[in-house]
């Protein structure tokens, strides 16, 4: 008995002691050994570093630090050259010429070439695949988002991309990592181990991916083989991604071991204020779905006095209170960008109706005049996540006020999702985010038999608009986006057929001496060009 | 003994099987699918279930799924890290799961005892009082509230423990969230050493040793431990279980890629081969745990041993 007990304890110390190399982490502000180094905390894991298969945030945000496409964008959404030195774009805008910079070399020391894009296209619209993103440039199918005819590389130094109509947004989804380049001899022999470790990939852009515990942490150093590494010297030289979150990582971020973690809902209240909060808007767009198969939702007054009711002003700063802000249409503003960089926002202006109790109070009564009942009963269907419940919450009692009666419906993202494609609700809080700077990303949603309209929303109006921007007037830019512009009134403001909310924001602690990250709504944030400052 | 133990073998096989069965048919119940449900068409999706084969029969999948799983492949994550092996996965993350359990059954058995036997020894003392509160309160505070208070005193504030998971540092870096996860197991064993040690004080042979004249302590070690032990070890098992499958918002907090955390997310992503292999690892602990408990019975108090072979 004694013996046992003696060697339990001798084990718990040993546990305890093993593998304890170096002291405890102190604090630290990134000057560590060699070089600047910066630790970002994540609250999600990298899905794939396969750029055919990779679909989510945080493996774009990877991928761009360590591959590189034909071009990126700049902080103002403006796509400037990467790979490709310059290009050529015929007259029609049909033809578009890439010349690929002869310097480019992958991590192995082989030249990049334009073969590496026509493989790495090619192998994104394989139905073996079976990509996410192969609807961007699928040229086998019916149609694709680009316009997209055929590709091919001339010589190693050019890659020629035709497209069937006009696309103004070519050029900065180029920058997107799915169209990124693969070493076709290299991910060939690699087979199904392809980009597993860090070892099983080739990189070309301004970092490395040296390290990589998936769902534990991952390490970029810079790539001194990168075409454009003389830019990089001030940047800072390896940076650090660990997977943690809540209270617990911001207490690391406050020990001065982590340089920049999201704050969760429940304790902005305590830092707002403080001089390192950072807020910025992502490209999500949160708006309730109604749904045209319930009675009362299919009358127009209804829907409106639920438009009315609803003050977005107040749901972002005093129940959200995380840097989200209210819409002003359905597409979201800094995240689309025309030729001559201008937001569509500015273009379309304000197509929402606005807070109005009076109103809301009105059009209720109208409309139960005219379905001819006393009340009306409405299910809101939300998911579990903190933030839409707070959002739910304050949306029923706004309803309420008006006269409606409502009840909630709380589920998992994933059964929401699917009581949505069911036709199993009356009004849902529901996001959509953007696949691309463009507003076609958020308005090919409510056309008639698109496979995200839950709500079977059917104008004949919108859809002619809609219609006429990606035929008619696919050439001309303008008035492509006054199509948008004036079909967007149709949806928001005339049919009220959805009830766009928020744009989703975030908070985050940064280092103060941490600059240089930016944020692309519709695109990928993009975190080269970070620099730590002494 | 031997008969015993074939048959409590094929009893556990059999239970194993089942688990599986009922797995992969709550699996396929789930609302929606392991792919980006809130983008993909319905034609995506089909294209991704052809891929992984998803779209065959029940019996088929399973069947298939069953072959691999004895040449060791647990197919592959579709959701959480994609076409990364299953069994890679979890061995990574078994590992520290299971390193940080014992290291909590280990704190949590001997501050238990301890606390026990003293409760124990000075029955209705203000020391008896105190170790009983003590217990109340490991029994009833969740481990994450313990778990954010150390972090907080005395890894933030005093800096004595690295306050998140740091692969370089790994024993240091367990041993507050041991120290978390311990209160329970040590608030059980405190409160079953009590009442075990109690009855046993209490009884005639322990009055004839003292009668003899052996010391207290003597007494205690010797002969009362022994006898005190059996339901201790009774519940040392479920409790070790529920250590290694519990632990997930300790993980959590301290940000230990650890399997409990893993089983979440994949329950979250409906990630099928993840959740099932992980489900199904841990449903082996639990029968190897009770299994083992079952055999140390028969080892530690004879009576069992000899009723077991005499019942034949």
């Amino acid at each position: 008995m004694k013996k046992l007990l003696v060697s339990a304890v001798a084990l718990a110390m040993l546990a305890g002691c093993s593998s304890s190399g170096t002291a405890t982490s102190t604090a630290n502000t990134g000057s560590g050994t060699a070089g600047k180094s910066v630790t970002i905390a994540t609250d999600t894991d990298i899905l794939s570093m396969n750029s055919s298969t990779s679909t989510d945030g945080t493996s774009f945000i990877a991928l761009t630090m360590c591959e590189a496409g034909l071009t990126q964008l700049d902080e103002k959404n403006v796509p400037v050259s990467d790979l490709a030195e310059s290009w050529d774009v015929s007259e029609d805008g049909l033809e578009y010429t890439f010349h690929i910079r002869k310097d480019a070399k992958w991590s192995d020391g082989t030249a990049l070439t334009a073969n590496d894009f026509v493989y790495a296209w090619n192998r994104l619209i394989d139905p073996e695949t079976a990509s996410d993103y192969a609807f961007l440039i699928d040229k086998n199918a019916e149609s694709n988002t680009t316009n997209i005819k055929d590709w091919t590389a001339e010589d190693d130094q050019t890659f020629k991309v035709t497209l069937s109509k006009p696309c103004d947004f070519f050029l900065s989804l180029c920058a997107f990592p799915s169209l990124f380049p693969l070493n076709e001899k290299f991910v060939e022999e690699q087979g199904d181990q392809y980009a597993l470790t860090t070892d099983n990939m080739l990189y070309c852009g301004p970092y490395t991916l040296t390290e990589w515990t998936p769902s534990t942490s991952w390490k970029f150093v810079k790539n001194d083989q990168y075409w454009d590494a003389a830019s990089y010297t001030e940047n800072v030289d390896e940076a650090n991604w660990r997977l943690v979150q809540g209270q617990s990582a911001i207490l690391d971020y406050q020990a001065g071991n982590i340089d920049y973690v999201k704050l969760t809902s429940e304790v902005i209240d305590d830092y707002a204020g403080k001089e390192d909060v950072v807020t910025s808007l992502t490209g999500y767009s949160w708006y309730l779905s109604l749904n045209f198969h319930n009675e009362a939702l299919a009358n127009n007054n209804i829907r409106k006095a639920m438009a009315y009711a609803i003050n977005s002003d107040e749901l972002c700063s005093s129940v959200l209170k995380d840097g989200s802000s209210p819409l002003e249409g359905i597409v979201t503003k800094s995240t689309t960008a025309n030729a001559d960089g201008e937001d569509f926002r500015n273009i379309s202006g304000t197509v929402v109706l606005g807070y109005d109790e009076a109103k809301a109070k009105e059009a209720f009564e109208a409309g139960c005049k005219e379905l001819g009942v006393d009340s009306v009963t409405l299910e809101v269907l939300y998911e579990d996540a903190d933030v839409s419940k707070n959002c739910a919450a304050y949306v029923m009692n706004a309803l309420e006020k008006v006269g409606f009666t409502t009840e909630a419906k709380c589920e998992p993202k994933k059964s929401r999702l699917q009581d949505m494609q069911n036709d199993n609700y009356d009004v849902a809080l529901h996001r959509w985010g953007p696949d691309y700077a463009d507003p076609q990303t958020y308005m090919d949603l409510f056309v008639t038999g698109a496979s995200n309209n839950y709500g079977h929303y059917e104008s004949e109006k919108y859809d002619s608009l809609i219609e006429k921007a990606l035929t008619t007037d696919a050439a001309d830019s303008t008035k492509r986006w006054e199509d948008f512009a004036e079909a967007e009134k149709v949806l928001v403001n005339e049919d009220t057929a959805i009830i766009p909310l928020y744009q989703a924001g975030n908070t985050a602690l940064q280092n103060t001496k941490l600059t240089g990250i930016q944020y692309h709504g519709a695109g990928v944030d993009n975190y080269r060009h970070m620099k730590l400052a002494a | 003994m031997k008969k015993y133990i074939g048959k409590r073998l094929l009893i556990s096989l059999a239970t194993l099987l089942v688990i599986l069965l009922v797995l992969f048919v709550m699996m396929d119940l789930m609302p929606g699918s392991p792919f980006n449900d809130e983008k993909l068409t319905e034609a995506q999706k089909a294209l991704l279930y052809a891929k992984y084969g998803l779209d065959q029969p029940f019996l088929t999948r399973f069947i298939t799924y069953l072959k691999n799983m004895l040449t060791g492949d647990f197919g592959v994550s579709y959701a959480i890290n994609k076409d990364f092996s299953v069994s890679s996965m979890i061995s990574s993350r078994l590992w520290i799961s299971v390193k940080l359990g014992f290291m909590a059954m280990i704190i949590g058995t001997i501050l238990g005892l301890i606390l026990g036997i003293l409760a124990a020894l000075n029955h209705n003392t203000w020391i008896d009082t105190l170790c009983s509160t003590i217990s109340v309160v490991g029994v009833s505070v969740p481990s994450y509230v313990f778990a954010l208070l150390l972090c907080y005193f005395i890894a933030y504030k005093l800096g004595l423990f690295p306050i998140l998971y740091n692969a370089a540092q790994q024993g240091k870096s367990l041993v507050l969230p041991a120290i978390a996860l311990s209160f329970s197991p040590t608030a059980n064993i405190a409160r079953f050493t009590r009442s075990e040690m109690l009855d046993v004080l209490n009884s005639d042979y322990i009055l004839l040793v003292k009668s003899k004249g052996l010391k207290d302590y003597k007494v205690i070690l010797k002969h009362a431990m022994r006898n005190s032990l059996i339901p201790i070890i009774t519940i040392m098992g479920p409790i070790l279980v529920n250590l290694l499958t519990g632990s997930s918002v300790v993980e959590k907090v301290f940000g230990i890629p650890g399997l409990g955390t893993l089983l979440i997310t994949a329950i979250q992503s409906n990630d099928y081969n993840v959740t099932i292999a992980c489900a199904f690892v841990y449903s082996l602990m639990y029968i190897v745990a009770i299994f083992v408990v079952d055999v140390l019975y028969g080892v530690i108090d004879p009576r069992i041993r000899v009723a077991k072979e005499g019942g034949k």
